[in-house]
């Protein structure tokens, strides 16, 4: 019971907190939660709001995040496929491990924002854009994953599989993917997290829908009840997402040995 | 002097392939630039070529020079100049650090000391994981125009929107790091005779801490790229407000260098702040082994902590 | 080809064993390892033996003197610096299916089900279907595992999942099979039966056999020949000519005390020890 309770308790501090705060500097700086709700119910489906601004895609904020969730589920999955891939592969090719670490260390290390530009101005048109940026990070993030999981892979299993017969292209399917599952795992989920924020910030930068365009619309008529909305929204997403990958990956991932929840 | 060249030399031998590769990306990157239509305007070829990215892209970089003394002021008419290019790079430089280091401060001391006090009652513990949770996966970076609107383009905004993205992070990694510190060692610590405090302050404290290394290399990562994103959208300065003005102009060959330059100092700053928890946990038996720059690659963007577990 | 179906000769003398495959020739095998620090170790020096086929080998040692370097260079995990490995007449130069090897770690993949352990080696050798599943069925059944066909190795213990690796090195029927201490981590009851199926499967299949092991009892009751191993170097080649099976009162025999004494003797350690049967902790592989 108090495995239900405690967080049914943290989300009513954190709403209590959130209040406390919305009555100390004012709803008009942080909204209340009642009224972020009221916000979202009454723009969820259809939204007078949008309509009256003229926004021709989308009249209610459903039509947005579902614009938002669509880039975010094609990024990922075309990234993490080729950043699997990649980090697989290069587990058996020096050479291939030697061309793509060097540049997944250096591209990594560049914020969204630098390379955001880039993006918008070689592939400007929606969402093009946007998905190739939610691609290319997954794309370095999934590498640098599963190239770490399939190290931390147990050498005995390669051997084993290497003494029983097995080939460059069977080890990598057979052994490494397999195997190294329970810690892509893992970084799956930090790629799928952070490529809400990717998109949005693609979005925000050069789109014309989505919740990042709407995060900018309405922050240049300051309505800060649509801003914490989509804010809200957008987390509440990407919580429903995790929960997703994470059903996928324990039917994926069946065969382990239960490891260590977390038993907090 | 010589002790570089010759890693230099030794990275050449080992790792050709690698060299190979960006030889071949500076070639193909410089052929691009020539064979793209070159758009009307000069200033804003599609592919810079790299010659006019280390000349004239350089030097109108000083159009960020906005003093009058020193070098030439280029938005009051003054001439654009090499070295009011690197007065401005290093003044925006300045801005952009500073913001980075006061926020990442903040948000390191704020993170880690608020979760090991929590961590003490592990009721507390199971209380806010839920909700820190949820707020770790709002992509804070959307957010930025919210922090702008409470705070202003004010270096306190900044501040608070990067110390409070850091403090998430490093909040639900400390509290995850000391949930994982093994029963056995805390047991042992028992069975010696110590008391539950002296046991939790000697004994799940230290034990804890290595497990924090990837989460502050993270951190660093996340800051950097709230810093650029709050100077993108709102701040008249630092590195990201260069890079909004070259966007803006789609002067691509200011923003490659920009680009480069953040790259370099993200990198640095993983290094640095890598050797320092380094020093803090010598007792560590297996830090080092695999490079620091590759674990937290792509975290810059993301800014999400890598061995989270997160919850279930 | 033979196989587990076919009427059982249970273990008799070594020498009845009809031969298959070719012999194994070990020339002047040196394995030098270059450490950390700089300084070099000499895991392997100037090694040579030849190994009869259907021979059961045991390779004896203690534990961070050559003995596994040994075999993974047989097995071609581990290129020698020098000298060479012949098996039939042909270099070794990978590893490869007429040499599949039992680890001593867990090396059953957590991530198939027992069935496709037991065909990993058939599959990479592009075994059709059908043949595949006939050749598991039978070994799956010769270690006593028909009925966990389809469960995950999880769900097997410890003794049961080196049943697998044991069918799944057998149902490639290769001429040699290399064994690094496979039963190591196991209780003494599993490993003694284990034994018993490792020596029951063997005398039907005639495989020759590499067997690395610090234990000189395990020697004893599987090796027909016993290689000493120490410091890098091969110190002794001794036969056993004890009858099988080998069950208690044979190694009581004086013939039996007489060769543990000499293996002892060669390993530094005086007399006495060879009536407790004790061997020091320094010795004994963690």
């Amino acid at each position: 019971m108090w495995a239900v309770a405690i967080p049914i308790l943290g989300i009513a501090l954190f709403v209590g907190i959130w209040q406390a705060l919305s009555v100390r500097v004012g709803i008009y700086t942080m909204p209340s939660p009642s009224i972020v709700l009221r916000h979202i119910q009454d723009n969820f489906f259809h939204s007078e709001y949008l309509v009256s601004h003229g926004l021709s895609t989308g009249s209610g904020y459903i039509t947005h995040i579902a614009f938002t969730a669509r880039n975010v589920i094609i990024g990922v999955l075309i990234g993490s496929t080729l950043g699997v891939t990649l980090g697989l592969l290069s587990m058996r090719s020096t050479a291939l491990k030697d061309a793509v670490t060097p540049l997944a260390a250096t591209f990594g290390a560049a914020p969204i924002f630098v390379a955001a530009p880039f993006f918008l101005i070689w592939f400007g048109i929606q969402p093009t854009a946007q998905v190739l940026m939610v691609a290319f990070y997954t794309t370095i993030l999934m590498y640098i994953f599963s190239r770490r999981a399939a190290e931390n892979l147990a050498a005995q299993y390669v051997e084993s599989a290497l003494t029983l017969g097995g080939t460059g292209g069977s080890i990598v399917r057979r052994i490494y993917l397999p195997g190294a599952i329970p810690e892509i795992r893992g970084g799956f989920r930090v790629a799928l997290a952070g490529a809400w924020g990717l998109a949005a910030i693609a979005e925000l930068l050069g789109a014309e829908q989505g919740a990042g365009f709407l995060i900018k619309f309405f922050a240049t008529a300051f309505v800060i009840d649509g801003m914490f909305a989509m804010a809200l929204l957008l987390g509440i997403v990407a919580v429903l997402f995790d929960r997703l990958a994470v059903l996928g990956f324990s039917y994926l991932t069946r065969w382990a040995e239960a490891g260590r929840r977390l038993g907090l | 002097m010589i002790a570089p060249v010759r890693r230099i030399g030794e990275s050449m031998r080992r790792h050709p392939v690698s060299w190979i590769t960006w030889g071949v990306i500076f070639i193909v990157w410089e052929i691009a630039a020539h064979l793209v239509p070159v758009s009307t305007v000069r200033n804003s070829p599609i592919v810079p070529s790299w010659e006019f990215t280390f000349t004239d892209a350089l030097r109108q970089l000083s159009g960020s020079w906005t003093f009058d003394y020193w070098a030439p002021n280029p938005s009051r008419g003054g001439e654009e100049t090499y070295f009011g290019a690197f007065l401005a790079l290093g003044y925006h430089s300045l801005k952009s650090l500073m913001r980075l280091a006061v926020g990442l401060s903040i948000g390191v001391a704020a993170g880690v000391g608020s979760a090991l006090l929590i961590s003490y009652w592990r009721f507390a513990r199971r209380l806010v994981w839920t909700p820190l949770n949820f707020l770790r996966m709002v992509p804070l970076l959307a957010a930025i125009p919210l922090f702008q609107f409470w705070f202003g383009a004010s270096l306190t905004g900044t501040t608070v929107f990067i110390a409070f993205g850091v403090w998430v992070l490093l909040m639900v990694s400390t509290i995850n790091a000391v949930n994982n510190v093994q029963d056995r060692y805390i047991e042992s610590a028992r069975t010696l005779g110590a008391s539950r405090k002296r046991t939790y302050f000697a004994v799940i404290v230290p034990a804890a801490l290595p497990e924090l290394r990837t989460s502050l290399l993270l951190a660093a990562g996340l800051s950097w790229s709230l810093t650029v994103g709050s100077e993108y959208i709102g701040l008249p300065n630092g590195l990201g407000n260069i890079m909004a003005v070259a966007e803006f102009n789609t002067n691509t060959g200011r923003m490659i260098l920009i680009a480069i330059v953040i790259a370099i100092y993200a990198l640095i700053t993983f290094y640095f702040l890598d050797k320092v928890f380094r020093r803090l946990v010598v007792w560590v038996p297996t830090l080092g082994e695999d490079s620091t720059v590759t674990r937290v690659a792509g975290s810059a963007a993301i800014g999400a902590p890598a061995d989270q577990p997160i919850s279930g | 080809m033979t196989g587990p179906g076919e009427p059982t000769t249970t273990a008799g003398e070594p020498i009845d064993h009809p031969a298959r495959g070719g012999a194994v020739h070990i020339d002047g095998v040196s394995c030098v390892f270059q450490h950390r620090k700089g300084h070099l170790v000499n895991a392997l020096q100037d090694v040579s033996f030849t190994v009869e086929p259907g021979e059961l080998v045991c390779v004896v040692g203690p534990s961070g003197h050559g003995k596994t370097t040994l075999l993974r260079v047989i097995a071609g995990l581990q290129p020698p610096t020098g000298g060479k490995v012949t098996v039939a007449g042909k270099e070794v130069v990978g590893p490869g299916s007429d040499r599949p090897m039992v680890f001593q770690q867990d090396t059953v993949f957590p991530w198939m089900h027992v069935r496709d352990n037991v065909e990993f080696g058939l599959r990479s050798k592009g075994t059709a279907k059908g043949e595949r599943e006939k050749t598991s069925n039978r070994w799956l059944a010769a270690v006593g595992l028909e009925t966990f066909a389809d469960s995950w190795p999880k769900e097997l213990s410890g003794g049961m999942r080196k049943r697998v690796a044991l069918a799944a090195v057998l149902a490639l029927d290769a001429n040699v099979i290399l064994m690094d201490e496979p039963f190591g981590s196991l209780d003494y009851f599993t490993r003694r039966s284990l034994h018993e199926l490792l020596l029951d499967l063997w005398a039907q299949t005639h495989n020759t056999i590499f067997f690395v092991t610090h234990d000189i009892e395990e020697a004893l009751i599987l090796a027909d020949r016993v290689l000493l191993i120490k410091n890098g170097q091969l110190v002794d080649d001794l036969r056993v000519g004890l009858p099988r099976p080998r069950d208690e009162d044979v190694r009581a025999r004086p013939e039996a005390v007489e060769l543990q004494k000499t293996i002892l003797g060669h390993l530094g350690f005086g007399a006495e020890v060879a009536d407790d049967r004790r061997i020091p902790a320094e010795v004994s592989e963690p």
